[in-house]
């Protein structure tokens, strides 16, 4: 009987969270039986040229004239392909334009330092933020800086750049919104991939001051805008439902701990340490779990598992493993 | 011929005060199991940071699990020995988990597992009194909610999370690296919004800053670089403003 109620309030739980988070709509879209497609994806290793190509088209969207015209007199983007250490930001013109490339990730990231600290002029609010952004997508595919069909129809986020200050007996307090950061996600058959994307940080006045771009691709060949995909026998089925795989989350984190799930979705994800792999859609879940310690509330730091949804045998990844053996268990300080 | 040999001896003088500021203190728990601290276990994240920090010329300590203690971030005033541990290095830091104005080990010592702000903690101030900038490798310690409750440290610069973050093994390492160009307030939200190679903007960093007046604020934001060594020195005695930036997407899990 205890069992019973247990588990019928656990289901209401669950219910209840399907219903409440927006990020687990995705989740209702699959059922058992449903085709997921594998594709072979990975961070490419680009030339010196790809890489200057990139550069050139980003840099109109992004900088004044009269800063490209320094940057293009004084042939600076070759600093950014030679850094003094690898992955580090590279400052192309002083306080002003900085740059890097992971080649790691395969991603850019340009800031226009003037444009962050710009006196506001406009002010623009959320919604223009998002209309703008779209059409830098836009802009952004026509000068094939990012891959047409695969942002076709990509997952849109926004997030917010916040400056605050006071004074410490807090008699007066500021805040504002000083840039929205929108971030789009391709899709592929509808479901997005986590391991590619572009962010924009749009300033008050509606400018362009930051941005991020890159990240892994699928291989395939596109046929009428589908990416056909490239591995063999591909034919693989939701086997595993995602209800059963919150359900286990749940009933296992439940015994010593209350978990709070940050987001729930299916996605192409890239597993940890790989840095090319045959990807099939997976159930990539956040959670945190708090406890009551030293009769205080504790939050762990953030978790990603993802879940296979094609069988039970295969093992989630858990991505930031802790080590087995940790360090300093051995009382060596005195 | 004097003069020359005093300016030499200045020279080294100076610069061994200036090595003398790069100084750190690390602790960090990843073992929260059957240590009297129940809690997830943790990924390493501030191993990469100390070989950085020490080929860079660095010079510091970082203990682990059952060697890192909460009484270190205890006030020396307080009970504690913070005045040896991590108010006694130019940068401290800690990785585990946490709460707002709160921090957790995994070994529980001394009858805790947690240190709590204010009540606990005086970085920068009171015994060691060295601290300049804070890392804090945790889940909400500094949500908006509890910004006030970082007021009693006298230090530059807080590095934190508004929400509970994820963290690769590299990134306190890359951010540090980071700061050789960026400032710490740019290279932190920048570096810590999201997992390498995702674009899931996962986390929310926030960079708090403390000065005499709102002009030094502002000046510590723009310029400190804890790689370039700006503004390494020991804060302002006493700080009458704060200011901050962060990367706000959602505080999830506080």
């Amino acid at each position: 009987m205890k069992l019973i109620n247990q588990n019928t309030i656990l289901i209401f739980i669950i219910i209840s969270f399907l219903i409440s988070c927006n990020n687990i709509s995705q989740i209702s879209e699959y059922k058992l039986g449903d085709k997921i497609i594998p594709y072979k994806i990975g961070w490419k290793t680009q030339n010196e040229d790809q890489i200057l190509s990139k550069l050139n088209s980003l840099l109109p969207l992004i900088v004044d004239r009269e800063l490209i015209q320094i940057v293009n007199e004084k042939k600076l983007l070759q600093n950014v392909l030679a850094p003094s250490e690898i992955g580090t930001w590279v400052e192309v013109i002083d306080n002003a334009l900085f740059i890097k490339y992971d080649n790691e990730y395969d991603e850019i990231r340009i800031i226009n330092r003037n444009r962050e600290i710009d006196k506001v002029v406009k002010k623009i609010d959320e919604t223009i933020a998002l209309k703008l952004s779209k059409e830098l997508l836009e802009v952004f595919i026509q000068n094939g800086i990012i891959h047409e069909q695969l942002f076709f129809n990509p997952t849109e986020q926004i997030g917010y750049k916040i400056e605050g200050s006071g004074s410490i007996e807090m008699k007066e307090t500021q805040k504002k919104i000083t840039e929205y950061r929108v971030t789009y996600r391709p899709r592929i058959n509808n479901i997005e991939m986590i391991n590619t994307g572009i962010r924009f940080g749009i300033n008050q006045n509606g400018e362009l001051c930051n941005v991020r771009v890159g990240g892994a691709s699928p291989e395939g060949i596109w046929k009428n805008g589908r990416l056909i995909s490239t591995i063999q026998n591909n034919d693989r089925r939701i086997k595993v439902s995602t209800n059963d795989i919150m359900s286990n989350l749940y009933n296992n984190k439940l015994k010593d701990g209350e978990i709070n799930i940050s987001s729930s979705k299916i996605v192409y994800v890239i597993p940890e340490g790989e840095i090319s792999a045959i990807v099939e859609p997976t159930l990539l879940v956040s959670f945190t779990e708090s406890r009551i310690i030293d009769d205080l509330e504790v939050i762990s730091r953030k978790r990603n598992i993802s879940y296979a949804l094609s069988s039970t045998d295969i093992k989630p990844v858990v991505f930031d493993t802790p080590e087995t053996n940790h360090q300093g268990t051995k009382l060596e300080r005195k | 011929m004097k003069i020359q040999i005093v300016i030499i001896l200045l020279f080294f003088c100076s610069t061994s005060i200036v090595l003398a500021q790069a100084t750190y203190w690390i602790d960090e728990s990843t073992d929260f199991t059957g240590n009297g601290c129940e809690n997830t276990d943790l990924n390493n994240v501030t191993s990469s940071l100390k070989s950085r920090l020490d080929s860079d010329g660095w010079t510091g300590t970082r203990w682990a699990n059952r060697n890192a203690w909460p009484e270190d971030f205890i006030e020396q005033n307080n009970g504690g020995i913070d005045h040896r541990a991590g108010d006694s290095q130019t940068l401290a830091v800690y990785a585990g988990h946490g709460n707002r104005g709160l921090i957790q080990f995994g070994f529980r010592r001394g009858g805790r597992c947690t240190v709590s702000f204010p009540t606990n903690t005086r970085l920068g101030t009171q015994g060691g009194d060295e601290a300049a900038y804070v890392m804090w490798l945790t889940s909400c310690t500094v949500h908006l909610d509890a910004l006030a409750r970082h007021f009693a440290q006298q230090v530059r610069q807080v590095f934190g999370y508004h929400n509970s973050p994820t963290i690769k093994d590299n990134q306190p390492n890359n951010f540090y690296k980071e700061t050789d160009s960026l400032s710490n307030e740019r290279a932190w939200i920048e570096e810590m919004e999201d997992r390498p190679g995702w674009f899931t903007g996962d986390n929310s960093p926030i960079c708090l800053t403390f000065g005499a007046d709102s002009n030094e604020c502002d000046r510590t934001s723009s310029n400190a670089r804890l790689r370039d060594r700006r503004l390494l020195s020991d804060a302002s005695p006493s700080h009458t403003r704060y200011c901050y930036t962060m990367y706000d997407n959602g505080d999830s899990g506080c």
